[in-house]
């Protein structure tokens, strides 16, 4: 029985392990291309880069503009995610533990947003930054792009918040705890977990996003790192494949490490509040 | 409503703390979803081309010439399969996987990080990179099949009309699965123990166990995870955009590549406008039809 059990484990584990290596090769084939001369690449698709060399890195960087459309990128999701944690969190605890006439009426108005198809309201959202005179700032990224991310922010953050013991709030205002230090002293350090998952998941909404970008971006100074990749798709001929495989593995890459780092805050803070409580 | 001491305006006056919470939201919403999506009913029924006011009413007729473009049912259709696809094989496979790290298994931090990692890399990164790997001269794909003796197999994926949406298919589903295996992974983790340990007291096999608890407990899960999908992939874009552009002749269209060509390739934002309103509508029914059928099953039980 014991021996059938660990057999059944091993083929489990063989099985998670090759879908892994499968499911993670074409990433790190294409970072591999990215370290090759073009003339080693063109010769073999198969073979190692002969030596590890940042060159085509920095084609990409200089010829490719990838340094101007990174910080770009890396300005608008940080700026983007101040906006998404701190009016999710906001609204998600009013709607899960607050009295609130009309509560499922005005939930359902922003899950409404589900339902009505980016393509709609991009044109008329194109126009209307062009009247408020907003066009290649901040604000016509952050606020949109908090628009999208908002309904699935508010359903996992509005699910987690139902799950803490309305006790603990009620014991919390006796002690005279008004909504804000109800909020910050304890609701934030509570949702630590939900809230890097979050971060992870609206980060990368933010950092990845294409479509609003590539209509609303007029300056090229401005274009993000996904607009700047599809352009470069097509430059192939002019710079080569090898740099277009190191611009996508940086602009691939720097995610990964952000959430590599989120991951860790994430475990930590759950082992921390599994000491404290 | 019975007794006068809550009575409606006292309700609302106890609800404006909660009111002061969600008002950014809001008016972020107002700003850049409810007005524009108003501007863009209006729009739909305008001959307009992007420049200057609303002038050359034209009523429904943007709606008809959508409903009469072939090109218009294949996006749509192809959207759709798009979805049925995703939904079965996805959140399928996300299953599967979360449900053996749950179980516990070697290396379990190793692969819960790893196998995640394809949903971190955007659509257009992806896209460029699977691009490269249907490539038919340098891809690897073709390569890989010329090596293991398939040459016949060979061929351009993504110019081949047959293959172009399969291949589309395949590469999204690669990419959404970690997500659907990261939430489903979740729900499980926070699975009250004692559901588990009183089944194994009754002497529950692991099969029975799996049908008898865990799934029943998933059920909302999986109800949330669909409609995810169902909204995600309905604006699919990005690597669409990226592989094919909607080519080769509308074969890899979906619906947002089509609507995207009719206002930016063409000018004419009054019909994408309205084609885009007709996917709503369609998308709006699909919600209501899978409520109704959910409150019949729940009655039913």
């Amino acid at each position: 029985m014991k021996r059938r059990i660990k057999i059944g484990q091993s083929i489990v584990f063989l099985l998670v392990a090759m879908y892994s290596v499968i499911s993670l090769n074409p990433l790190i084939w294409a970072i591999l291309q990215s370290f090759k001369t073009e003339g080693e690449f063109l010769n073999s698709i198969w073979s190692l880069p002969s030596s590890l060399s940042f060159s085509n890195y920095e084609t990409a960087f200089q010829k490719g503009n990838l340094s101007e459309y990174f910080w770009n990128t890396v300005r608008n999701t940080a700026a983007t995610l101040v906006v998404d944690l701190v009016f999710i969190t906001l609204a998600g605890f009013a709607f899960a533990k607050m009295r609130m006439k009309f509560k499922k009426g005005l939930y359902g108005l922003i899950l409404i947003n589900l339902l009505i198809p980016t393509p709609i309201i991009l044109l008329p959202m194109y126009l209307l930054v062009l009247d408020l005179n907003i066009q290649n700032t901040l604000a016509a990224i952050v606020f949109p792009y908090y628009q999208g991310f908002a309904p699935l922010g508010l359903i996992l953050i509005t699910n987690y918040f139902r799950n803490i013991p309305d006790e603990v709030i009620e014991s919390a205002r006796i002690d005279g705890c008004n909504t804000a230090q109800i909020l910050i002293k304890m609701i934030v350090p509570l949702a630590m977990p939900i809230l890097s998952t979050l971060m992870v998941l609206g980060g990368m909404s933010a950092w990845n996003e294409f479509m609003w970008a590539l209509i609303s971006i007029s300056d090229s100074s401005q274009y993000t790192l996904s607009v700047g990749i599809s352009t470069l798709n097509d430059k192939t001929s002019i710079l080569g494949y090898t740099p277009v495989f190191a611009a996508l593995s940086v602009s691939a890459i720097v995610f990964i490490i952000i959430y590599l780092l989120a991951q860790r805050a994430f475990v930590q803070s759950i082992t921390a509040g599994a000491v404290k409580g | 409503m019975v007794k006068p001491k809550h009575g409606f305006w006292s309700q609302i006056r106890e609800s404006v703390p909660a009111y002061l919470l969600v008002l950014p939201t809001f008016a972020v919403f107002c700003v850049f979803l409810y007005i524009p999506f108003v501007k863009a009913l209006r729009i739909s029924t305008f001959k307009f081309n992007g420049i200057g006011d609303l002038t050359d009413y034209v009523g429904f007729a943007n709606y008809w010439r959508v409903l009469q473009d072939e090109k218009f049912y294949s996006a749509f259709w192809n959207t759709f399969k798009l979805i049925g696809v995703d939904s079965l094989f996805s959140i399928g496979t996300g299953f599967l996987l979360a449900f053996v790290l749950y179980k516990g298994i070697k290396l379990k931090r190793f692969f819960n990080t790893a196998l995640f990692i394809p949903y971190l890399i955007s659509m257009v990164v992806i896209g460029s990179i699977w691009r490269i790997i249907y490539d038919p001269t340098i891809g690897p794909l073709n390569q890989f099949l010329e090596a293991i003796g398939l040459a016949e197999w060979a061929q351009p994926w993504l110019s081949n009309e047959h293959t172009a949406l399969p291949a589309i298919m395949l590469t999204w589903i690669w990419h959404t699965i970690p997500f659907n295996m990261l939430i489903i992974y979740a729900n499980l983790m926070t699975m009250p123990g004692d559901f588990l340990e009183a089944a194994e007291m009754d002497g529950a096999t692991p099969l029975q166990k799996l049908r008898y608890i865990i799934l029943p407990y998933l059920l909302p899960t999986f109800g949330t995870l669909l409609l995810l999908t169902v909204t995600t992939d309905l604006k699919a874009f990005d690597m669409v955009w990226v592989m094919t552009q909607g080519g080769p002749g509308g074969a890899s269209e979906v619906i947002t590549s089509y609507v995207y060509r009719k206002a930016f390739s063409t000018q004419d934002f009054g019909t994408a406008t309205a084609a885009s309103v007709i996917m709503m509508l369609v998308m709006v029914t699909i919600m209501i039809v899978a409520q109704l059928a959910g409150r019949m099953g729940g009655k039913g039980r």
